[in-house]
């Protein structure tokens, strides 16, 4: 029978060794890694802290960008709008009025095309053609 | 090169100027004592140096966000214990093995390793820790070896102190049993 060893009473003693001058050379080696890994990284920590106010700015430019681009889109679909907006939203008087308006425009440019070929003794059938 | 307190150290840390100075400063407070503690764990001089390394490049790089809510010395013991763990299951993976098994099988390689100079006695020791699970064996020799409060020892691990005393009574009867049988 085997008698039982208290551990308490062994010399603590750690088994290993390392070679000769390894801490030594153990802080030169971590050091090159350290900055190896730093320069592999593509960005240090400053150049990080540098590059996020950077983008953030890039960014508030962007938006405000296509900002003012989208009020010119907004302008110049006014036109358009505007007559969704007639439609939609005026009384059928004034729509009646705004017709009455666009047909007087419309006889306006024609008799203009009359009285210009007219002006130069265009055919007449041409002229009855044309109205 | 006299000692900083660690306030210190993480004031000249966040300045660029003194920033390798500070880091050169924690690498020689505390390699030694971080490089015994993962050889412990993984037992090997080459995967220690390994291990020791790329826990300093994980303070490197993380020192900047160190609150000093605990020592330096107890952060960097908490990184080099997880990147050990780690380094084990990565090993873990690669034979398609349990944790505990591969701790064991670098037990095998005790007799061909030439940093390995202890006796008899201190083989077997060694041979008998490794029956323990990694993290009570990690526990275990942060006390045995370390002679570390269980306080210090609790706030590296995030377990309670209660828990690593019965750990620690535990696994030594079972050392204790090996070591009788063997």
């Amino acid at each position: 029978m085997y008698k039982k060893t208290d551990i308490e009473d062994l010399e603590r003693r750690i088994p290993f060794t390392v070679p000769s001058g390894y801490f030594q050379e153990l802080k030169f080696e971590i050091q090159k890694q350290c900055i190896t890994k730093e320069k592999d990284s593509g960005f240090s920590v400053f150049q990080f802290k540098t590059l996020v106010p950077a983008l953030g700015i890039l960014l508030v430019f962007i938006t405000l960008f296509n900002n003012i681009e989208t009020t010119i889109s907004e302008v110049e679909l006014t036109k358009n709008d505007l007559i969704a907006y007639l439609e939609n939203n005026l009384s059928d008087e004034l729509l009646y009025e705004y017709a009455i308006l666009e047909d007087e425009k419309e006889d306006d440019e024609l008799s203009d095309e009359i009285d210009y070929l007219l002006e130069y003794d265009m055919e007449y059938n041409l002229i009855i053609n044309q109205l | 090169m006299g000692e900083y307190t660690d306030k210190r150290l993480l004031e000249m840390f966040q300045n660029a100027k003194t920033r390798n100075l500070a880091f050169n400063h924690i690498i020689n407070q505390n390699q030694e004592r971080a490089y015994w503690h993962i050889r412990k764990i993984v037992l090997s001089h080459e995967d220690a140096n390994d291990v020791i390394q790329n826990t300093f490049i994980k303070v490197w790089k993380n020192l900047d966000k160190f609150k000093g809510d605990s020592k330096i010395y107890t952060w960097i013991y908490t990184i080099a214990t997880n990147e050990s763990i780690n380094f084990l299951k990565k090993k873990k993976k690669h034979y398609f093995e349990s944790l505990d098994l591969v701790s064991y099988r670098l037990s095998e390689n005790f007799s061909a390793d030439s940093y390995f100079d202890g006796d008899d006695i201190e083989k077997k020791l060694q041979e008998a820790l490794l029956i323990l699970p990694t993290k009570q064996r990690i526990a275990f020799n942060m006390k045995y070896f370390d002679k570390m409060k269980y306080d210090e020892i609790s706030e590296i691990l995030g377990t309670s102190v209660g828990a690593l005393k019965a750990n620690y009574h535990h696994a030594k009867n079972k050392i204790e049993e090996f070591l009788k049988e063997n």
